[in-house]
């Protein structure tokens, strides 16, 4: 692998730069090496103790920057969008063996399944698949029918996901296995670099800028996750800006192909096939088209599933509560786990843009309108926030048009807090590649930035990150300023980037959220990271189907214990026992009524603020949280 | 966590010195670049709990911020010395010498920084560097300057005029090939004592700087991983080949612990079948001695019965604290050649045990290992048995 890399950082400045800008970026790679080298050796007298793997993942990856920073900012290079596509090509190809440290996860091994099956059998009946797990890919022996997938009537067992994606890895799953699939996948992710670039110099974005954005778009998250497994999202982002690239170009060919291929991928985009296709239809030969376009992917899935929206059913657009569109749509934006300013920052500079909507070019006004009914479907959805996937699951697709949105803004970011936004950005890179099982992460209200910190300091960190899966006041807060700063963009005009102080004022954040993070909050939920549990189980269990859904909790039973922050003084405690329970709390004991199937409160007094241990003497009970008053 | 180590404790102080960096690449746009050293040390101090990974982040954190910093303000520019040149100078020189500031030296530390500058000055002037309009890109001349400021002792304190005389021997010499005078100083630390010849490097180096400036990334790469490591930055003046020199355990050790006197024996249980045995010895009151000073002896009676003797000279180990910064000068000894590279305290005070690991090796099974310090060693002096390990044929 090191040699891939080191022959990755010789080939991409190779590919994109010349003359003095390539010979500078080759001695500044040599120095690094050197450096790196010089505090590995002194590194080793001190005998620091740090994940090999790690270091080596972030060097290689920072190693890989150098040539990127050069062709962001150097003079003499050579740049186009094709050559983009091979400088993605070749960091996609050494991404894929990282993600393979784990077995695939999510819906990845149903898709990978579905391809077996049409390579080996011809076939899309898994049955046999699933009673011979040993011989496929998928890495685990384990794998179950997911639930309301389709049977046939002869017992067919079929999966309730589209057979586009599995049709599209044949040939590579033919000739390579599981990484062949996935290396169609990076060819779609570069196809949709290579895109994006065109998408964006269409749209009057200039070449620097462009240059500069290109790495966070194609190696920053979203899209290199999804670019290096197995999902829809990735190819359906290619289509979706070929789409738009196709109607804006005025090239139905282009766009005809691309919304025929985007609704094959899944149903669900079908709705940004709807409203660009309304957009554009002319003529009765036009609306005829396009009724195929949509038509032959219901009845593909009304063949396979029994039902032309497969899984989905036309109450899914209906309206739903006002306070679900508030958590989906902040959620999206702000949530720490599967917003977009704490796990794609890049792209959330998208978000100002919406404020100056009639100043954004008509390429990025074409795209987000086409979004809109799928904004307004996916919003209200209790997984709105993507489920066991990597994180922004549902809105990879619409990256290339936020990207474009992003590119207009970056012009007025100040140079501070675009090295802040890099660095995030690479943060998150080297974290999901180093750790690709974290890019999934249990939907219960705490991220891993979070979960590390509690971890670290015992305390509640999470609570300091807005959380729209398991509201909290971070997250009221944080829409709330949300919602400022977009008035303030859309009628406050700068003619100059921010002064670029912006890495301090990040940093007294960071300073004034680490103090505040030390102290006990008014809220402990039992089953956080930042309470040390001895003894008891997590609730509902870890792998619960949809377990967003359940309210968590910890059960002790006699002899467990937790220990926590928490403030002294008058608490209530949120609990559900059917046994009822006597738990002692800081040296008092106090007895848990039982309370059936529903949850209970029982106040509490606590002597002191700090540190509370919480042992159940009899009995057991599900600890939800304890809320100081 | 927060406060454990001098250098958490000088957190701020470090922050201020990133600022001051930021403040002399302001006006260029990696002024921004440089700022962000503050939230990556503040994010170092919150997430990473190992006190010796957190102090290598810091420092590679900072080294990054001013290798940016100074790199922003060379670039292009005319071979002058500026405001910025100074305080990135003193910056450089406050990380490297001033932390823990409980210990600093105040007027012999101005008087250091005071020379550096005044080499700074005697190595921009346009006869050196050849001729008025070479851009200061040119020549990495701040690093060597650093690395002067960072090898000069204090005590004694006469040392701290180092810098200035140094200035002074560019200045004069400015007509004489760089190069030559160069090369005698290297010749010079050759011959001298460990102590001096560190010093006479970091002058030779000085005056090697056109030779260096011709493979300036191997020279900027060099300076930036020896700058990374200024949280030890009394290693860096005072036992950087240590680095070289050291050679971890790999068996099963037995602590000792035992201070002989002179002539003074201790006999060690050896476990069944070893034929190899390594001691970690160091020297007490032993800083005086020179190079092959025999201080003791090792000997490995076999199962036939057979002595195996080793020597143990300075060389093989060292006074255990010579490279303390009070004690380094007047130090006649030079670094073990096989380090146990334990390193102590932080900052400028940061040190290196002068534990030495000595091979034994008998042709059969070892039966007894005794270990004698010499006779003629002084009254005072003593030989420290560590431990014993027993690597694995």
């Amino acid at each position: 692998m090191t040699v891939f890399f080191f022959a990755a950082a010789i080939a991409i400045p190779l590919v994109a730069l010349r003359g003095r800008s390539l010979r500078r970026c080759f001695e500044t790679e040599l120095a690094a090496v050197i450096v790196f080298a010089g505090i590995a050796a002194f590194g080793r007298v001190l005998r620091i103790e740090i994940d090999p793997y790690l270091t080596l993942v972030a060097a290689a990856i920072l190693l890989l920057s150098i040539p990127l920073g050069f062709l962001a900012f150097a003079n003499e290079v050579r740049w186009s969008a094709n050559r983009a596509f091979v400088i993605v090509a070749m960091g996609y190809a050494l991404m894929i063996p990282l993600q393979l440290r784990t077995p695939i996860d999510g819906d990845e091994p149903y898709y990978l399944l579905m391809t077996e099956s049409l390579v080996r059998d011809h076939d899309l009946d898994l049955t046999n698949q699933y009673r011979d797990q040993a011989h496929s890919d998928i890495g685990r022996s384990d794998l179950l029918p997911q639930p309301g997938d389709p049977r046939g009537p002869h017992g067919e067992q079929y999966s309730r996901h589209e057979p586009f994606l599995p049709i599209l890895m044949t040939p590579g799953y033919a000739l390579g296995g599981l990484p062949g699939a996935l290396a169609v996948i990076a060819l779609f992710g570069a196809l949709l670099a290579r895109s994006t670039i065109r998408f964006l110099e269409d749209e009057g974005i200039g070449d620097a800028t462009t240059r500069m954005l290109f790495p966070l778009i194609a190696f920053g998250p979203p899209i290199v996750f999804y670019a290096t497994r197995i999902w829809p999202e990735v190819p359906a982002a290619f289509c979706f800006v070929e789409a738009v690239r196709g109607i804006r170009q005025r090239r139905p060919p282009r766009w005809i192909a691309a919304i025929f291929a985007l609704v094959l991928l899944k149903i669900r985009f079908g709705l940004l096939a709807v409203v660009l296709l309304v957009r554009v239809l002319r003529t009765k030969r036009q609306v005829a088209i396009a009724a195929a376009v949509v038509a032959v992917p219901l009845v593909i899935a009304w063949l396979i599933s029994g039902n032309a929206m497969n899984t989905h059913s036309i109450r899914e657009l209906l309206p739903s509560g006002a306070i679900f569109y508030w958590l989906g749509l902040f959620g999206l934006i702000l949530d720490g786990a599967a917003g977009l300013v704490f796990q794609a920052p890049f792209f959330a500079l998208a978000i100002p843009a919406f404020a100056r909507w009639r100043s954004m070019p008509a390429g990025f006004r074409l795209g987000m309108s086409a979004s809109l009914l799928y904004v307004l479907y996916l919003i209200p959805r209790s997984e709105w926030h993507g489920g066991w996937s990597p994180p922004l699951r549902y809105i990879v697709v619409l990256m290339p048009i936020l990207a474009l949105g992003a590119a207009v803004m970056w012009e007025s970011v100040c140079a501070g807090s675009r090295t802040v936004i890099a660095l995030w950005t690479l943060m998150l890179l080297i974290h999901g590649a180093a750790f690709p099982w974290r890019l999934f992460h249990l939907a219960n209200g705490e991220n891993f930035i979070g979960e590390s910190l509690s971890t670290i300091w015992r305390s509640d960190f999470s609570r300091l990150m807005p959380s729209f899966i398991r509201p909290n006041m971070a997250a009221v807060v944080g829409s709330v300023l949300l919602v400022v700063v977009l008035i303030a963009v859309a009628f406050v005009r700068v003619k100059r980037p921010w002064p670029s102080g912006s890495p301090l004022v990040f940093a007294a954040i960071l300073l004034v959220a680490f103090s505040y993070g030390r102290r006990p909050g008014d809220l402990v939920q039992f089953e956080d990271a930042s309470v040390m549990h001895t003894g008891g189980e997590i609730f509902p269990a870890e792998w619960t189907v949809a377990r967003f859904l359940y309210q968590g909790g910890w059960i002790v039973r006699r002899g467990d214990s937790l220990s926590f922050l928490a403030k002294g003084g008058r608490s209530t405690v949120r609990y559900q026992s059917r046994t009822g329970a006597t738990i002692e709390v800081s040296g008092g004991a106090f007895v848990f009524p039982p309370t059936g199937s529903n949850y209970g409160y029982l106040p509490i007094d606590l002597a002191i603020t700090g540190r509370t241990n919480l042992r159940c003497i009899d009995g057991s009970a599900n600890l939800d949280w304890m809320r100081h008053e | 966590m927060l406060t454990t180590t001098p250098i958490d404790a000088h957190l701020p102080l470090v922050i201020a010195l990133v600022l001051a960096c930021a403040w002399a690449a302001r006006g260029t746009r990696l002024s921004g670049i440089v700022q962000c050293a503050v939230p990556l040390l503040v994010a170092s101090m919150m997430t990473i709990s190992d006190e010796r990974t957190r102090l290598m982040v810091y420092g590679i954190i900072v080294a990054a911020a001013f290798a940016v910093a100074v790199f922003a303000w060379e670039r292009g520019r005319l071979a002058r010395i500026s405001l910025q040149d100074v305080v990135l100078t003193i910056a450089g020189i406050v990380l490297l010498r001033w932390i823990p500031l409980r210990d600093v030296h105040v007027v012999k530390e101005l008087i250091v920084i005071a020379g550096s500058i005044a080499l700074l000055y005697a190595m921009r002037s346009p006869l050196v560097e050849g001729g008025v309009g070479v851009t200061a890109g040119g020549t990495p001349a701040l690093p060597a300057v650093l690395f002067l400021a960072a090898v000069t002792p204090i005590p004694p304190g006469k040392m701290a005029l180092l810098p200035l005389t140094v200035a002074a021997l560019v200045f004069v010499t400015r007509r004489v090939p760089q190069v030559v005078i160069g090369a005698a100083f290297l010749v010079f630390a050759i011959f001298a004592r460990y102590s001096l010849a560190t010093t006479y490097i970091a002058v030779a180096i000085v005056f090697l700087m056109p030779l260096l400036a011709r493979v300036k990334p191997l020279t900027y790469a060099t300076a930036i991983a020896i700058f990374a490591l200024w949280p030890w930055s009394g290693i860096i003046a005072r036992a950087l080949p240590v680095v070289r020199n050291y050679d971890p355990a790999t068996g099963s050790g037995r602590a000792v612990s035992s201070a002989l006197a002179p002539s003074e024996a201790i006999e060690i249980g050896v476990p069944q079948h070893v034929r190899h045995a390594v001691v970690t010895t160091s020297g007490g009151e032993m800083a005086r001695l020179k190079r092959g000073r025999v201080v003791g002896t090792i000997e490995a009676r076999d199962t036939r019965g057979k002595i195996t003797t080793r020597p143990i000279t300075i060389g093989d180990i060292a006074d255990f604290g010579f490279t303390r910064r009070d004690e380094f000068f007047a130090s006649r000894n030079p670094l073990p050649r096989f380090s146990s590279g334990e390193v102590r305290d932080y900052g400028a005070n940061a040190w290196v045990w002068g534990g030495g690991r000595i091979a034994i090796a008998a042709p059969a099974d070892i039966a007894s290992l005794r270990i004698i310090a010499a006779p003629n060693l002084s009254h005072d002096a003593h030989l420290q048995i560590d431990s014993v390990e027993f690597p694995a044929r």
